[in-house]
């Protein structure tokens, strides 16, 4: 089966007393097998929120998780019940967090963190499971693995804890990993290596979704980019296309948003405005009222999904009226 | 395995123990330091210790171990002298050797009440913070119902019930007291079951019983730790309350509140009667609190400015 993930028309709605929060409203895409998912928006778009669906670890209640199909490698994710979902987590798909440190419990060490995960999964002894542990540390490149197995996590740098986390996620080896902002709370060098190491450790699964807000990291570790936008995608595509020829007004004001350390300008270019209210988004498209190629047709009716070449679609009017959104 | 595993075995069990001694140690040696600095919290400390040791070798260290030694009515009321340090009491006996057995009594009980009320008190507590909803509603009000009885009318009841004694006594403290911990196990948990490292672990397939004994529990042991420090001096003084009224140790049981409540009808003329055992109890329920607060002061670093 070529396709690992289906995500067809997810919503996330939080359901609260005084009004319904639509944090993630009807979004559609796949991950096939060996590729890396990059999805990409601001804060507050959703991107968050819609990993922790697919994986169906968001609390329902208040969450209320719902979609059209959504299945990991064929198999129904949203029909399991709790006991089938946990055996899932961390085995079928595992998820590495944006600040290391307060992911990892401060009063075990990381070989007894490392440990509870592979014989929780595996149902190995001990002894073997520390082994096990060793050698994902010694993949992720980690030096002398026996003693960062006997340390606490304050006694690790952030980076260090990074690699524990995404050595630990790797190791009942899942099918899908997904990689909430893994490093956003990290120093730029750190980064650099971590993206490294993702890139070397992306073969180990079958599947990445990396969630960021840095395109960059998108360019250099993806091969699929989706672009979202107050809970629902505005565009999607290889990420040569995406980037390269970005075709939804969002996704250009993005790309133009990212300063270039060699051009000498006085401001910084950026998209006005701010992300709407997941409460009462704006009626037609969610981002007309910070589009500068704004029509009346966008602020009255939905986009519908076009494609601006193979594989590469948008959610726009402009797509098929103006025809010069596909120029970059 | 590859190279790391083999590393792994090859290190061997001794050089794993020599590291984790070692980590303990390192880790020991902070909280020692911090403890060192605050001379009350040693005061509490040294008296503890004495306590302890006192309880243990009581037997070598009174004068007069046996109830029947050295009790003769013709010695009865005798004031402090060389022979008897704290006197004698109305039966002739030595109160020094009575304070001192006591000690043992009133340390036994303090433990083994602390051990039923944190048994019982921290699943409560934790269950009802980690789950939330029904679960915490329905343990709450049982800890509200326990904690409304007002203990000595508890204990009264139930000396009633089952005579009196020491065991009735335990048993209505532990009954009254566990409520404490269980909202403050409760409370650590609400906060930690929102750790980002128990959502983690969530995410790695935890169960919640994993992430109860793994994540939860021993992150909140030290607030535990501090309120059984402080708490061990306000059951010793339970006890003795509930020996001063009757219906907890039974005579001749060297306990503490009893022989302060024999001593009372003595009091204006032997005073030395009430007032040593009174006195064990001061020094018993200081020693325990300053511990408590120095305790407090290394494990919750916020409370510190005072």
């Amino acid at each position: 089966m070529a396709e690992l993930l289906e995500v067809e028309d997810l919503k996330t709605h939080f359901v609260t007393r005084r009004a319904v929060v639509r944090a993630v409203d009807g979004i559609t895409f796949t991950v096939r097998r060996g590729e890396a998912l990059g999805l990409a928006g601001e804060t507050g778009s959703g991107k968050s929120v819609a990993a922790r669906s697919i994986m169906r670890i968001v609390r329902e209640p208040p969450a209320k998780v719902s979609a059209r199909r959504l299945a990991l490698e064929g198999e129904d994710i949203l029909g399991l019940g709790k006991a089938r979902l946990r055996d899932m987590w961390g085995k079928r798909i595992s998820m590495i967090f944006q600040d290391p440190s307060g992911y990892l419990n401060p009063l075990l060490t990381v070989g007894a963190q490392m440990t509870d995960v592979i014989r929780r999964h595996e149902g190995v002894s001990r002894r073997a499971a520390l082994e096990a542990a060793a050698d994902m540390l010694d993949m992720v490149g980690m030096p002398e693995p026996p003693s960062v197995l006997e340390r606490y996590p304050f006694q690790l740098s952030g980076g260090m804890q990074q690699r524990v986390m995404i050595a630990m996620s790797l190791s009942c080896r899942p099918s899908l990993l997904i990689a909430d902002e893994p490093t956003t709370a990290l120093d730029v060098t750190i980064q650099a290596q971590i993206i490294d190491l993702l890139r070397r450790l992306k073969e180990k699964t079958s599947g990445l979704i990396l969630i960021t807000h840095d395109l960059a990291v998108i360019a250099g570790l993806c091969d699929t980019v989706a672009v979202m936008y107050a809970g629902k995608l505005v565009e999607k595509g290889p990420v040569g296309a995406v980037l390269g020829s970005p075709a939804h007004p969002y996704t250009r004001g993005l790309l133009e948003a990212i300063p270039d350390a060699g051009a000498a300008r006085d401001s910084l270019p950026f998209v006005r405005g701010n992300i709407p209210s997941a409460i009462a988004p704006p009626p037609g498209c969610r981002f007309s009222p910070r589009c500068d190629l704004v029509t009346r047709e966008c602020r009255e009716l939905e986009p519908e999904w076009r494609e601006v070449e193979p594989g590469h679609s948008i959610a726009c009017h402009l797509a098929v009226c103006g025809g010069g959104a596909g120029v970059a | 395995m590859g190279m790391t595993g083999a590393r792994v075995n090859t290190s061997g069990r001794f050089e794993r123990l020599r590291r984790a001694c070692r980590t303990i140690r390192k880790r020991a040696g902070v909280s020692w330091y911090q403890l060192r600095r605050n001379r009350l919290t040693m005061v509490g400390l040294a008296i503890v210790m004495l306590l302890a040791l006192v309880a243990v070798f009581a037997p070598f260290i009174a004068p007069y171990p046996g109830d029947e030694e050295g009790t003769s009515l013709g010695n009865r009321l005798k004031p402090p002298s060389r022979e008897h340090l704290f006197g004698t009491d109305d039966l002739g006996r030595d109160v020094f050797s009575r304070v001192v057995l006591g000690a043992r009594i009133s340390l036994r009980v303090g433990v083994i009440a602390i051990g039923a009320t944190m048994a019982i008190g921290i699943p409560i507590g934790a269950m009802a913070g980690f789950f939330g909803g029904w679960v915490d509603e329905a343990m709450m009000r049982l800890t509200d119902i326990c904690l409304a009885f007002p203990h000595l009318m508890l204990a009264l009841a139930i000396s009633a019930a089952l005579g009196s004694g020491l065991r009735s006594a335990m048993l209505a403290i532990s009954l009254t007291w566990w409520p404490w911990y269980a909202r403050l196990v409760r409370g650590q948990a609400l906060q930690l079951r929102n750790q980002p490292f128990v959502y983690a672990a969530r995410s790695m397939g935890a169960t919640d019983a994993d992430i109860i004994l793994r994540h939860i529990l021993p992150n909140c042991i030290g607030p535990v730790i501090v309120n059984a420090s402080l708490d061990m001096g306000y059951i010793i003084l339970a006890t003795a309350s509930l020996g001063f009224i009757g219906v907890g140790a039974q005579a001749p049981t060297p306990e503490w509140g009893l022989m302060v409540s024999t001593g009372r009808k003595f009091f204006l003329t032997s005073p030395w009667m009430a007032l040593f055992p009174g006195l064990a109890i001061f020094v018993a329920v200081l020693g325990f609190n300053l511990l408590g607060d120095g305790l407090r002061d290394v494990f919750d670093p916020r409370s510190r400015p005072r």
